[in-house]
């Protein structure tokens, strides 16, 4: 081997660029985050503006602190720590260069875009499809730039927290187009591929696991980095953080359907959620002992260091959300909890407490070294810490106890469990509105202590001279590679038999006659001579492990295995079986062009953020909603709006309850029809016209997804929209409330009306059973 | 919902096939983790303390 010493000068530049555009974006997500908590008590804070209704603005807060505040000190972060982790500068400063400004462009067109109604209307999956698109090229760009980086790398071994960031960057891409997957019907809307059950399941695989590995796994890298460095100390149990790693990776992504528990969705696949919810706790809490126990021989360091301070309680955070996670998975916990405020504290532990707070303890460690400086002041960074800390925990005991009270009221009854005790859902929001100020509260406290990072962080930069780190270094030649490269690696004893006993093993399971009791014959053989293999050549055995270690194709071709196998397991048995043509019971009656047009109404304005679309097959829920909501009852719906929160009641069977004029008062003030309602008007569905001409276009598309609409004319659908709108026109001047037919509320109107009635589906005679 | 679960054998496999994987994947990865040799483990740990740059000192 031979020593040689080469000077590397990093790219940093591009590191700063990332960490000053994620404490902006910090800043302005938590601003308007701040402003939505404080619209759930001043509903008046839209100041009459639709740009600014809660429905709008929560999906940019949302995106804001996701992919702006966390993925902009995300991307600093692993490029920081992987060019030092592998010796070698960033390959191309084009592609970091794209990589920074794409980013950035994307951020904008979503501050644009969001606020104006332009959504997708599926939680963390909102922005438009050209914007899919432009995300994807970007996250492209991150790939090559940061793989081809790893080709050139002179340290041969993939130090642990490079493993993260390749199961991010994977991980990320395959949810991101899946999840995104629509047809457009114009340049700003689209409909997504999958619709009512199947929609849910992969919105929520890709909810969940945008937080596995979007927020997750790369602050874990960024965590099994920065802590040692920042302790000065290794970190505590390689070993352990080997195990934490694929146990995490594989076992995260099927945890989506724990978002849908008690609902329509199958049971086994609630069943899955769940077990693999709680099988998380261990892997999880793993990283969590990893991180602290990394600290051990510095606590003493922690009184003075705010840099140890935040990562200390950042990843306490990490292991209080990832034991709250699994609890919450519980079928019975989730009964309580699902749809109320839990969930937010729950979502709020992690994201203020172990992403925020990473956040600070990286950027703190990060300025002086980038910009050649002391920090400005340790104190100010000191104080942040208890600011910011104080904060989170108003925030998470306010919404723990408003989420806790809302569960208990909503599901309490009555002479023995036949009448609902808090029948107005306004009697429980009335209760829990003192705990959601104190969450306001608490979350501005949270803004008011990052407010103090961005100062601190800007008296230390402002006039600074920058500074790439530029080390010498004596690179190691890489180790002679294995006979044939990723092939040889796959081609390999643990491979090999493992592929070779899986199949023999289907061969016993599910063959007939002759083939069952050959395949259990060779499963048996295959497995004796696997042991005898590795106790012949168990240097083969290990040499094959090591070569995980330094083959990063290899190592990013099983990380995309471990990954995919748990969407396919859920999402294909969905596709396949939970059809239209399979649903007996009840089925959708497919929208009419004004319930459609009304529909994307709901979805423009941000209805299904407060307003749920399914019964739970609960007796409070039934009590208080009306009949359980049947799988095929939404199969039809693309996107599903089976929702996940109630800031208002579930709307599954609202049709018909009410009269027009209702839904008329309704929209226009809702405090004069619920005293207390924190819904805020809409004033310009009754002065703004529906979109009749775009209807055509989405009526085809959604042809296409397999609603069966006839084929029809432009002239003829609008002609059937404005028929029925003039009919509800009528209806309501009946009852002395005037407005246009053309008007966006009678649409609206219509696809309320609509909601909860469906046809019955005979029940087909079971075939014979093989 | 559903009235009957709807059976098709072939989709069996899929849990199945998952679930062996899985253990056929752990067993070995948790295997290799356990012969990892004991120098080779410090100096992994060890990496991110490599390369340290001191923090700027602060002139009065």
């Amino acid at each position: 081997m031979s020593d040689r010493k080469i000077t590397i000068e990093y790219n940093d530049r591009v590191v700063r660029q990332f960490m000053l555009a994620a404490i902006i974006w910090g800043v302005v997500g938590m601003l308007v985050g701040l402003l939505i908590a404080s619209q759930l008590n001043f509903w008046q804070l839209n100041f009459k503006l639709p740009w600014l209704t809660f429905g709008r603005l929560r999906p940019l807060h949302t995106n804001a602190v996701i992919f702006a505040f966390v993925g902009n000190m995300m991307f600093a972060g692993v490029y920081y720590s992987t060019q030092r982790l592998v010796k070698a500068r960033l390959a191309s400063d084009l592609l970091s260069s794209i990589h920074f400004w794409g980013w950035q462009a994307i951020i904008v067109a979503a501050a644009v875009t969001l606020p104006l109604g332009l959504t997708r209307g599926k939680e963390y999956a909102e922005l438009i499809w050209p914007v899919n698109i432009a995300v994807t090229v970007i996250w492209v760009v991150f790939a090559v730039n940061f793989f081809w980086t790893l080709a050139r790398r002179h340290e041969p071994t993939l130090y642990v927290a490079i493993w993260f960031y390749i199961a991010t960057i994977i991980t990320v891409a395959m949810l991101y187009i899946v999840n995104h997957l629509s047809l457009p019907t114009s340049l700003t809307h689209s409909y997504p591929v999958f619709g009512g059950v199947q929609d849910a399941l992969v919105q929520w695989w890709y909810g969940h696991n945008a937080v596995a590995f979007f927020l997750t796994t790369p602050i874990l890298g960024i965590m099994y980095y920065f802590v040692p460095k920042a302790a000065e100390r290794p970190v505590y149990s390689y070993r352990l953080s080997v195990i934490h790693f694929w146990s995490l990776v594989f076992i995260y992504i099927w945890a989506g359907p724990h978002h849908l528990e008690n609902t329509a969705l199958p049971g086994w696949l609630q069943a899955l959620g769940m077990t693999f919810s709680l099988m998380l706790w261990a892997p999880s809490w793993g990283g969590m002992l990893n991180g602290l126990l990394t600290l051990r021989g510095a606590w003493h360091k922690l009184r003075t260091d705010p840099v140890l301070k935040f990562f200390a309680a950042g990843v306490t955070f990490y292991g209080m959300a990832t034991f709250e996670g699994p609890l919450l998975a519980i079928k019975s916990v989730n009964a309580l909890a699902h749809y109320t405020d839990w969930i937010i504290g729950h979502v709020h532990g992690g994201t203020l407490g172990w992403n925020g707070f990473m956040a600070a303890g990286m950027f703190y460690w990060l300025t002086p070294r980038l910009w050649g400086r002391p920090l400005h002041s340790q104190s100010l960074a000191n104080l942040h810490f208890w600011i910011g800390l104080v904060g989170i925990l108003l925030y998470l005991s306010a919404m723990w106890t408003s989420g806790i009270t809302q569960g208990l009221m909503l599901n309490a009854t009555n002479d023995g469990g036949t009448v609902l005790a808090y029948p107005n859902f306004l009697d429980t929001l009335n209760t829990i509105k003192p705990m959601m100020f104190m969450r306001a509260v608490g979350g501005g406290l949270y803004l008011v202590g990052f407010l103090l990072l961005a100062y601190n962080v800007w008296r230390t930069v402002a006039g600074a001279q920058l500074v790439n780190g530029t080390v010498e270094v004596f690179v190691e030649d890489a180790p002679p590679s294995s006979a044939s490269g990723l092939r040889g690696a796959i081609v390999s004893p643990p491979l090999v038999f493992t592929a070779f006993g899986l199949f023999f093993a289907c061969v016993w399971l599910f063959g007939g006659g002759l083939l069952n009791l050959l395949g259990l014959f060779a499963t048996i053989v295959c497995v004796i001579l696997a042991i005898v293999h590795f106790q012949a050549r168990t240097k083969k055995w290990s040499d094959w492990y090591d070569q995980l270690l330094v083959n990063s194709a290899l190592f990013t071709v099983l990380t995309f295995l471990a990954v995919a196998v748990g969407g396919l397991i859920q999402i294909i048995p969905t596709v396949t079986i939970n059809k239209a043509v399979n649903v007996e019971d009840r089925r959708e009656i497919p929208w009419t062009p004004l319930e459609l047009a009304g529909r994307d109404l709901y979805l423009r304005e941000g209805c299904y953020l407060c307003h749920s679309q399914m019964i739970r097959t609960l007796v409070p829920d039934v009590l208080r909603y009306g009949d359980y909501s049947r799988l095929g009852e939404s199969i039809y719906d693309h996107p599903f709006q089976w929702g996940s929160k109630r800031n208002g009641p579930d709307l599954a069977r609202v049709g018909g309850k009410y009269p027009h004029s209702w839904h008329f008062d309704h929209l226009f003030d809702p405090r004069s029809i619920s005293a207390g309602s924190i819904m805020p008007d809409y004033p310009w569905l009754f002065t703004h016209d529906t979109d009749f001409g775009a209807l055509k276009k989405k009526m085809d598309v959604m042809r296409t997804l397999g609603v069966p609409y006839p084929a029809q004319s432009a002239e003829e659908i609008s002609a059937a929209a404005m028929d029925q709108a003039k009919k509800i026109a009528s209806d309501l001047r009946a009852q002395q409330r005037l407005v246009a037919p053309e008007r966006e509320v009678v649409a609206l109107i219509a696809y309320l009306q609509k909601l909860g009635k469906f046809e019955s589906v005979q029940t087909r005679v079971p075939d014979a059973m093989p | 919902m559903f009235q009957r679960v709807i059976y098709e054998n072939w989709q069996l496999v899929f849990p199945i096939v998952a679930f062996a994987a899985a253990v056929a994947f752990c067993g070995t990865i948790f295997w290799g983790v356990v012969h990892m040799k004991r120098p080779q483990l410090e100096r992994l740990a060890r990496m991110p303390l490599d390369n340290d740059v001191p923090i700027p000192e602060r002139h009065e």
